[in-house]
């Protein structure tokens, strides 16, 4: 089905209830795509304020209040969190038209503070040369929310009734940690200065975020997105669960970007650390974010 | 790479065979589900398992990603990228160059020992892949 609202940025998939994604998206605007066995839709979602909902179920559609009841009846659904820019968002509203609305809803909704969402000032100047370039642009100085990407488990379709079929009782939702309890700058060193690691960067949005070692990272996370995108649409495809980590073993070199809270890690390693060590670095410097 | 006795002649490619090889050996390794052999532009040369997938979907996009590893490559003092591993929840894909344009595409589940199908490809040499001539060139 063609999605009637703009494609967005996709920032993570979930499998989980309606009630525990209203209750994790208070820095979120954008869409969640939803899929349940028996058909699809969306909600819209403006600073945790769920704005409009609308799911097909063949030839029928629900739209609004009704399609919200349907929704909290679920136990689970299949959430694809997509970001929205002010422009996106408010070209979602026109397409989607005023039948998906929740009334009242958009009433009272707002930007979190920026105090309430960005790094602290630990993080580094790089971070606040991006945010500058992002308000001098007239870019919302937007950040995405905390890491809701993680997806416990894929369901497995049945061969032939259509039907979904959980492998476990009970999802695994994911701790939910702020953005401000984390220090990427103290993750970034801890990488750095394993051994083997040359370089690491967190970048996010096409931007370098943060570095350590050489700064050529900056030409290639471009590519380093692009990668991203690809092994999504391949994840798509292969119902292989959430990206833990691509690497690119180039001579001389291992290239790997792996997902980080709301960016990504662009590590470069000596030809000799293997793939578990790799695996290794961007799990200890994800959990030393946390602390 | 236990090459079987069967060539393929390669399009636009004058008089030059190559072994078509079998990748049944592959499946041996506990999780493997699906090994190909492809070329730079998704087309297929041979394959062992079988995959669920929209395969041609899957050809697409690993074909893309083998070209933007290419350019990050690249960008390493120009250096020749080797392999691309795809780490996910489920499943991991590893592509690696096995000639120029042949890559050998391996999808296995997570538990899958990377480490031995590492060891066994290059114990069996798999890169290159030797390209005959034909007969008569």
């Amino acid at each position: 089905m063609k999605q009637p609202v703009p494609e967005g940025t996709l920032i993570g998939e979930i499998e989980t209830s309606l009630e525990w994604l209203l209750s994790h998206t208070s820095r979120f605007r954008g869409v969640i795509l939803a899929r349940i066995n028996t058909g699809e839709g969306f909600i819209l979602i403006e600073y945790g304020r769920p704005v409009g909902f609308s799911f097909r179920m063949g030839d029928r559609v629900l739209q609004g209040a009704a399609a919200r009841q349907f929704f909290e009846r679920k136990d689970f659904i299949h959430a694809s969190l997509r970001r929205y820019t002010d422009r996106e968002f408010q070209e979602a509203l026109d397409r989607a038209g005023p039948e998906i609305l929740i009334p009242g809803a958009r009433e009272g909704a707002q930007r979190p503070t920026q105090s309430s969402v960005s790094a602290p000032a630990t993080t580094g100047t790089r971070l606040s040369l991006e945010e500058d370039r992002q308000s001098g642009a007239g870019a919302a100085a937007e950040r995405v929310p905390p890491p809701i990407a993680i997806k416990p488990d894929l369901p497995e379709e049945k061969p032939g009734d259509g039907m979904t079929v959980r492998r476990d009782p009970a999802p695994q939702l994911p701790r939910q940690i702020p953005f401000e309890e984390r220090i990427p700058e103290s993750i970034l060193d801890r990488i750095f200065h394993s051994p083997g690691v040359t370089a690491a960067a967190i970048f996010r949005e096409r931007s370098i975020v943060d570095y350590r070692g050489e700064d050529s990272l900056e030409e290639m996370v471009e590519t380093a997105e692009d990668i991203l995108l690809t092994a999504g649409e391949i994840l798509s495809l292969l119902s292989t669960g959430p990206l833990g980590q691509v690497t690119l073993r180039v001579s001389g070199t291992n290239v790997t970007i792996a997902p980080f809270e709301d960016g990504y890690f662009l590590i470069l390693t000596e030809p000799e650390v293997n793939l578990g060590q790799i695996r290794k670095l961007v799990h200890d410097g994800a959990c030393a974010g946390r602390g | 790479m236990g090459a079987s006795s069967s060539m393929i002649r390669e399009p636009g490619e004058k008089a030059a065979c190559m072994p078509v090889p079998c990748l049944d050996h592959l499946l041996k390794f506990s999780g493997v589900l699906c090994a190909l052999l492809i070329r730079s532009d998704g087309s297929v040369i041979t394959r062992s398992g079988f995959l669920e997938a929209d395969t041609e979907g899957l050809l697409a996009s690993i074909s893309l990603l083998i070209a933007e590893s290419g350019i990050i490559a690249g960008r390493i003092q120009n250096s020749a990228l080797t392999q691309i591993f795809l780490e996910f929840q489920n499943k991991f894909l590893v592509i690696q160059e096995v000639e120029y344009n042949r890559f050998l595409v391996i999808i296995a589940r997570a538990d899958t020992n990377i480490g031995q199908i590492s060891y066994h490809l290059k114990k069996e040499k798999l890169r290159p892949v030797p390209v005959y001539e034909a007969a008569g060139s």
